[in-house]
């Protein structure tokens, strides 16, 4: 029969100190990279890409950006319209001074030789 | 003077949506929560993977956060948790620690022979760390890598404190005891002082 002696039993299981500071010693702080931790963070509070279809509709931000928007294809159409009858105003005129120079070609006689 | 306001305060704020509030929270736990993750999957890359898929996770469900007198860090441990089960359920693989950049880092200061025995010893250790089941795992991260009290630890595994201590104590011994049965050599007289 195996003797039990308490003490002794009480002494292996209560005596972890050297355990202890291994696992102290292996398991230690790891700081994350800080480009991580910066861009993570970005992405959660203020990435741009996330922002900008973030917003909410009603936002004053979302209101001026619309007006803006708006201006500006306002602005470019104008413009595009005017180039439109710019071209079809000078291409008109060529068209009119093609035609003087034909009726006047019908008009004078031929020069006798 | 500048006043910080505390998790709850913070809390209730990134609830409504405040997306710098939630950032104040972030900075608080990030820290924590990647050395808890990077402990339990042995790598950087899965740490940071893993990191941002809590807070990812914690921001879309921060609205139906109850407070029910536990600190927030609990419930983020706790989906830190889940989520490294699932991923080592993924990966079908039982936890191999790698133990790469941080871990040479540790004895930088002495002599490289006497620095690789002791990471040599550490790898070991942590390799037998890996091989317990996932709630002494937990338990010796918040220990041993947070300085958690038992009370703090109780906290988070819902747990009594006295629950964690002798879940704590169980846990020493049957590391001792993996120790002393560890037949690769990694481990020095001084690691198995107790026998």
């Amino acid at each position: 029969m195996k003797l039990r002696v308490p003490w002794r039993k009480r002494n292996k299981e209560s005596n972890f100190s050297s355990l202890e500071s291994l696992l102290a010693a292996s398991l230690k702080q790891m700081k994350p990279r800080p480009e991580f931790v910066k861009n993570l963070r970005r992405q959660f509070t203020g990435e741009p890409a996330r922002k900008v279809f973030g917003i909410p509709a009603k936002s004053l931000q979302t209101g001026l950006l619309t007006l803006g928007a708006g201006a500006s294809l306002i602005i470019l159409l104008f413009a595009g319209i005017r180039v439109v009858i710019s071209i079809l105003s000078a291409l008109g005129l060529l068209h009119q001074v093609k035609k003087q120079m034909k009726e006047k070609q019908t008009l004078t006689p031929p020069k006798a030789a | 003077m500048v006043l910080i306001p505390n998790d709850a305060e913070v809390l209730a704020r990134a609830a409504q949506g405040d997306q710098e509030a939630f950032g104040v929270l972030y900075d608080r736990y990030v820290g924590r929560i990647y050395n808890y993750i990077y402990y339990r999957t042995g790598n950087q890359h899965d740490a940071e993977d893993l990191t941002a898929r809590v807070f990812f996770r914690a921001m879309r469900h921060i609205g139906n956060y109850r407070d029910r007198g536990l600190p927030i860090s609990a419930w983020l441990y706790r989906i830190a948790h889940n989520l490294v089960a699932n991923w080592h359920r993924d990966n079908s693989r039982r936890q191999e620690l790698p133990l790469e950049d941080g871990f040479h880092s540790v004895y930088e200061g002495e002599h490289p022979e006497s620095a690789l025995l002791h990471t040599e010893e550490q790898q070991a250790l942590l390799k037998l760390i890996g091989r317990l089941p996932e709630e002494r795992q937990q338990l010796l991260i918040l220990k041993f890598v947070e300085h958690m009290s038992n009370a703090e630890i109780g906290n988070i595994m819902g747990r009594t404190e006295g629950a964690v201590k002798s879940l704590y104590h169980r846990t020493l011994i049957a590391l001792r005891d993996d120790i002393n049965n560890d037949s690769t050599g990694h481990f020095s007289d001084n690691g198995k002082a107790e026998q």
